[in-house]
C-alpha cells in the first residue's frame, strides 16, 4: 500500500502527457489495484489519521482480558429502543430488532453493516453479473449518491484538481466541486457521450498548464442532462483513455433501473451494456480504478437516503477512515430498516424490486412517451431532440440560434419550466438546449399543454432570430 | 428543510422548557442534524478555511482533531485550568497567531463533563470566555454531547436549569450575546448512538449557510428517518417531558454510580501515586501520574496488565 506522507501540493510532479496511442494498446497491470495509488492524489486522505481510540479499541476486542476504560462508549441497558418497523404501500409491515450492535457506535456507522454490504455483492453478482473479489472490491453502504460524491471528491482529489465530465454534466457535481476547490472540465462529447481521445487530449493540456487532472465522472445510463446511455464499445474505449491518463473513474449510475428497452424490470441491466464497475472487475481488462455509485433514489424513493459505494478496497479503506471523522452519519436504526426491506425486496429472485421496478420503468416510460408525442406534434422545424431509453431527461435543442438562458424568462411567463442546458456546463458556455424531464408529466394532456407553450416561445424566439439576422445584414 | 417544521419546533420549545433560553426566530434557528460528530465537521467546513486555526482546551475532543488536520485546519490548544480554557491566554493566543500571519477563527468548547477533563466550565468563567472569543472574533462552537449526564443534586431534566447558562443562552441574552454561538445538542448519550439525531442551533446567518452546505454535499438526512424520530420525539415531550426525564434519571443514576465505584477504587489503590478529579458530568475521570512520566509510553504496559485507558 502507498505510505501516507503528508504530500505539500507544490512539490506535485507534473504529470508526463500520456501517448494515447501507445498507452491505450499497453496491456493492464496484473494486480487491480490502481486506486491504492489514485487516493494518494488526495490531500486529505494523506492526512487521515484513524481516531488513536480505534486503535486501542481493536486492541481491546482481540484481548477480552482487558477491562475497557478507554471509549466514552455508552451503556447498551440504558438505550430506549428494541426494534424498528417500516410499513409499506402494499400494507405489509417489515421490522428488524435493534441489538447494542446497531444502537451503538460502530464501524457501521461508517461504512454500514455487513447484511447490508453484502446485500449490494449478491446484487451485483445475480443482476450485473459483476463478481466481486474480495481481494481488490468491495462496497459500503451510503446516504445516497449525493453524499457519495463529496465523499469520492475529498478522497479522490486535492484543491485545485480537475474534475472531467461530458460537456453537460450534473449540477450537483458542480455544486458540491467548486466550493472545496476543485475545478470541474467539461469534455468534448457526442451523442454517446464523452470523446475518449478529447479525454486524452484535454489531460495532455492540462498538463502542460501545470494542471492535474485526477477524476473522470460518467452518468453512463440516462445521463442527467442529455439523456444519453453510453454504448458499450464508447465505455471500453473510455475506461482505456481514463487508464492511459492515469485518472480514476466515478461511475453515477443514479437511473441505473431506470431504462425503457424491450428488456424491463431487472433484466434491463443484463440487456444493456456493460457498467464501468464490470469493465473494472473484467480479468485482463480491469485494473482497479472505478467508484461504482448505485442509489434507490429513483427506483424506491429519495427520502430512504440509501445507496451503495463499490470500489476497490485502495479506496473503501480510505473512505472508511474518511466517513468516521467527518460524517459518521449512517444510523443502525436506519440500516436495520432498510436490511429488512430490501430483504423481503430480495426473496424468491428479487420477485418484488422487479415488479417495482417494471412499475417504475412503465410510469416513466409513458411520459416519455407523452412528451415525445407531444414534440413531433408542436415542434417540428422548430427544434431537435433525442428519444431516450433511460433517466428522465430529454434533451431538447432549439433550431434558432439563440442562447437557451436568453429563453428562460419567457418560458416561464408562458407557464412552463425546463432548464437551459448552459447551467450544466462546467465551463457556464452558451447553449441552445435545454433539459426537459418528463418525471412529473401525469398526463398525455399536460405533455401536450407544456410542448406547446415550449413551441410558441420558439416560436417567438425564431422570428426574434430571423428579423435580427435581416437587420443585420442590412447594417 | 429535513424534517420539515419538526426540528425547529422540538428545538425552540426545549431550549424554552428546560433551558429557559428563547430564541427569537429573527437572529437564530434550528435544524436537525445526524449527530455531533457532521455537526462538528460541518461547523468546521462552514466557520473556516483550510490554513485557519481552531482554538481548544488543552485537551479535547480527538474527534476535533481527526476532523480538522486532514481539511488543512489547524488546532490549538489555549492554557486551561481545571475550569477550561483561560480566557486571557485564548486572547493572548490569537494575538500571537496574528503576529505571525495565523488566522484563529473559532473557539470549540466542551462546556460539560468535558472530554477528555470531565470538567464542567462555570458560569463566570463561560461569560469571560464569551467576552474573550468576541474580543479576538472568534466564532464558538458549543459541543454540549454530555449536556444531560449530570450528577449533581438536581436530576433528570432539571439539571440543565440547575446548571451554569450555556454558551447558546449567554448568545440570546438582551445585552450581553451578539450571535457567534454554535451550539451542538445530541441524543447519542440520553437515548442512544444509533439513532444518529442532533440539532445544531445558531444565528441564522450560519443556519442558512448550512443548509446549502448540506445541500452540496451530503444531503443525507433521510426523511423517513425523521418522521420516526419526530414521533419517538413527540413520545418522550408528551406531559412535560415526563418520558424523557425518567430516561435522563435513569442515565444519570447509572453512570453517577459508575463513576462512585471508580472514584472510590481510585482512592482505595491509588493514593499517592496519582490525583484525579471528581467529575460532576459525562463520562470520563481526568487521572494524573504524581510521577513525572509521559502516560503514552504507559499505554503498552497498561494493556498488558489487562486495563485499557488513554
Amino acid at each position: 500500500r502507498a505510505p501516507s506522507a503528508e504530500r505539500p501540493t507544490a512539490e506535485r510532479r507534473a504529470p508526463e502527457p500520456p501517448s494515447p496511442r501507445r498507452a491505450m494498446d499497453s496491456p493492464p497491470p496484473p494486480e487491480r489495484r490502481a486506486m491504492d495509488r489514485l487516493v494518494e492524489r488526495s490531500a486529505l486522505c494523506n492526512k487521515l489519521q484513524r481516531n488513536p481510540i480505534r486503535i486501542v479499541m481493536n486492541r481491546i476486542q482481540a484481548d477480552p482480558r482487558i477491562a475497557s476504560l478507554a471509549g466514552g462508549r455508552p451503556v447498551g441497558a440504558l438505550f430506549p429502543l428494541k426494534g424498528v418497523a417500516l410499513e409499506l404501500a402494499d400494507g405489509a409491515t417489515v421490522r428488524a430488532s435493534l441489538g447494542d450492535d446497531d444502537l451503538n457506535y460502530g464501524a457501521a456507522n461508517a461504512t454500514g453493516t455487513k447484511k447490508l454490504r453484502r446485500w449490494q455483492r449478491d446484487f451485483l453478482r445475480d443482476v450485473h453479473g459483476v463478481h466481486l473479489d474480495p481481494a481488490t472490491h468491495d462496497a459500503v453502504a451510503t446516504s445516497g449518491n449525493s453524499d457519495s460524491i463529496f465523499k469520492c471528491v475529498l478522497a479522490l482529489t486535492s484543491a485545485g484538481d480537475v474534475i472531467l465530465s461530458d460537456e453537460h454534466t450534473y449540477t450537483g457535481l458542480l455544486a458540491c466541486a467548486r466550493p472545496l476547490g476543485r475545478f470541474v472540465a467539461g469534455v468534448a462529447s457526442d451523442r454517446d457521450g464523452v470523446l475518449p481521445e478529447a479525454l486524452v487530449e484535454t489531460c495532455a493540456k492540462l498538463a502542460a498548464n501545470g494542471r492535474r487532472a485526477a477524476v473522470c465522472y460518467v452518468i453512463p445510463t440516462g445521463s442527467n442532462p442529455t439523456g444519453a446511455t453510453m454504448p458499450k464499445r464508447r465505455r471500453e474505449h473510455l475506461y482505456l483513455a481514463c487508464r492511459a491518463a492515469g485518472l480514476a473513474i466515478v461511475e453515477d449510475d443514479s437511473y441505473c433501473l431506470l431504462r425503457y428497452g424491450p428488456a424491463r424490470g431487472l433484466a434491463c441491466v443484463s440487456a444493456g451494456p456493460p457498467s464501468f464497475l464490470a469493465l473494472d472487475c473484467a480479468a485482463g481488462f480491469g485494473d482497479g480504478r472505478v467508484a461504482r455509485l448505485d442509489s434507490f433514489s429513483k427506483s424506491l424513493c429519495p427520502g430512504l437516503r440509501l445507496g451503495f459505494l463499490t470500489a476497490p478496497v485502495g479506496l473503501i479503506d480510505k473512505l472508511q477512515v474518511v466517513n468516521e471523522v467527518t460524517t459518521w452519519a449512517l444510523s443502525g436504526v436506519a440500516m436495520r430498516a432498510s436490511e429488512a426491506l430490501l430483504e423481503r425486496f430480495a426473496e424468491h429472485g428479487y420477485a418484488r424490486l422487479d415488479r417495482q421496478v417494471v412499475r417504475v420503468q412503465a410510469c416513466y416510460a409513458t411520459r416519455r412517451d407523452w412528451l415525445l408525442a407531444a414534440c413531433g406534434r408542436h415542434l417540428k422545424g422548430l427544434a431537435s431532440w433525442n428519444a431516450p431509453d433511460a433517466g428522465m431527461f430529454l434533451f431538447l435543442e432549439c433550431a434558432a440560434d439563440v442562447d437557451a438562458a436568453d429563453l428562460l424568462e419567457a418560458m416561464l411567463d408562458a407557464g412552463v419550466a425546463i432548464l437551459p442546458a448552459g447551467g450544466f456546463r462546467p465551463d457556464a458556455g452558451p447553449s441552445r438546449a435545454f433539459r426537459v424531464s418528463f418525471a412529473q408529466l401525469a398526463s398525455a394532456d399536460a405533455a401536450d399543454a407544456a410542448a406547446a407553450k415550449i413551441a410558441s416561445v420558439l416560436r417567438d424566439a425564431a422570428a426574434v432570430a430571423r428579423a435580427t439576422e435581416a437587420f443585420e445584414a442590412h447594417v | 428543510r429535513p424534517g420539515g417544521r419538526f426540528p425547529r419546533r422540538w428545538q425552540r420549545d426545549f431550549l424554552r422548557d428546560v433551558h429557559g433560553v428563547h430564541l427569537d426566530p429573527a437572529t437564530h434557528d434550528a435544524v436537525a442534524t445526524s449527530g455531533n460528530s457532521d455537526s462538528i465537521f460541518k461547523c468546521v467546513l462552514a466557520l473556516t478555511s483550510a490554513g485557519d486555526v481552531i482554538l481548544s482546551d488543552e485537551h479535547t475532543y480527538t474527534g476535533l482533531l481527526a476532523c480538522a488536520r486532514p481539511l488543512g485546519r489547524f488546532v490549538a490548544g489555549v492554557a486551561s485550568d481545571r475550569d477550561g480554557v483561560l480566557p486571557e491566554a485564548l486572547v493572548e493566543t490569537c494575538a500571537k497567531l496574528a503576529a505571525n500571519g495565523r488566522r484563529a477563527a473559532v473557539c470549540y468548547v466542551i462546556p460539560t463533563g468535558s472530554n477528555p477533563t470531565g470538567a464542567t466550565m462555570p458560569k463566570r468563567r463561560r461569560e469571560h470566555l464569551y467576552l474573550a472569543c468576541r474580543a479576538a472574533g472568534l466564532a464558538i462552537v458549543e459541543d454540549d454531547s454530555y449536556c444531560l449526564l449530570r450528577y449533581g443534586p438536581a436530576r433528570g431534566l432539571a439539571c440543565v436549569s440547575a446548571g451554569p447558562p450555556s454558551f447558546l443562552a449567554l448568545d440570546c441574552a438582551a445585552g450581553f450575546g451578539d450571535g457567534r454561538v454554535a451550539r451542538l445538542d445530541s441524543f447519542s448519550k440520553s437515548l442512544c448512538p444509533g439513532l444518529r439525531l442532533g440539532f445544531l442551533t445558531a444565528p441564522v446567518g450560519l443556519i442558512d449557510k448550512l443548509q446549502v452546505v448540506n445541500e452540496v454535499t451530503t444531503w443525507a438526512l433521510s426523511g423517513v428517518a425523521m418522521r420516526a424520530s419526530e414521533a419517538l420525539l413527540e413520545r418522550f415531550a408528551e406531559h412535560g417531558y415526563a418520558r424523557l426525564d425518567r430516561q435522563v434519571v435513569r442515565v444519570q443514576a447509572c453512570y453517577a454510580t459508575r463513576r462512585d465505584w471508580l472514584l472510590a477504587a481510585c482512592g482505595r489503590h491509588l493514593k499517592g501515586l496519582a490525583s484525579w478529579n471528581a467529575p460532576d458530568a459525562g463520562m470520563f475521570l481526568f487521572l494524573e501520574c504524581a510521577a513525572d512520566v509521559d502516560a503514552a509510553d504507559l499505554l503498552e504496559a497498561m494493556l498488558d496488565a489487562g486495563v485499557a485507558i488513554l
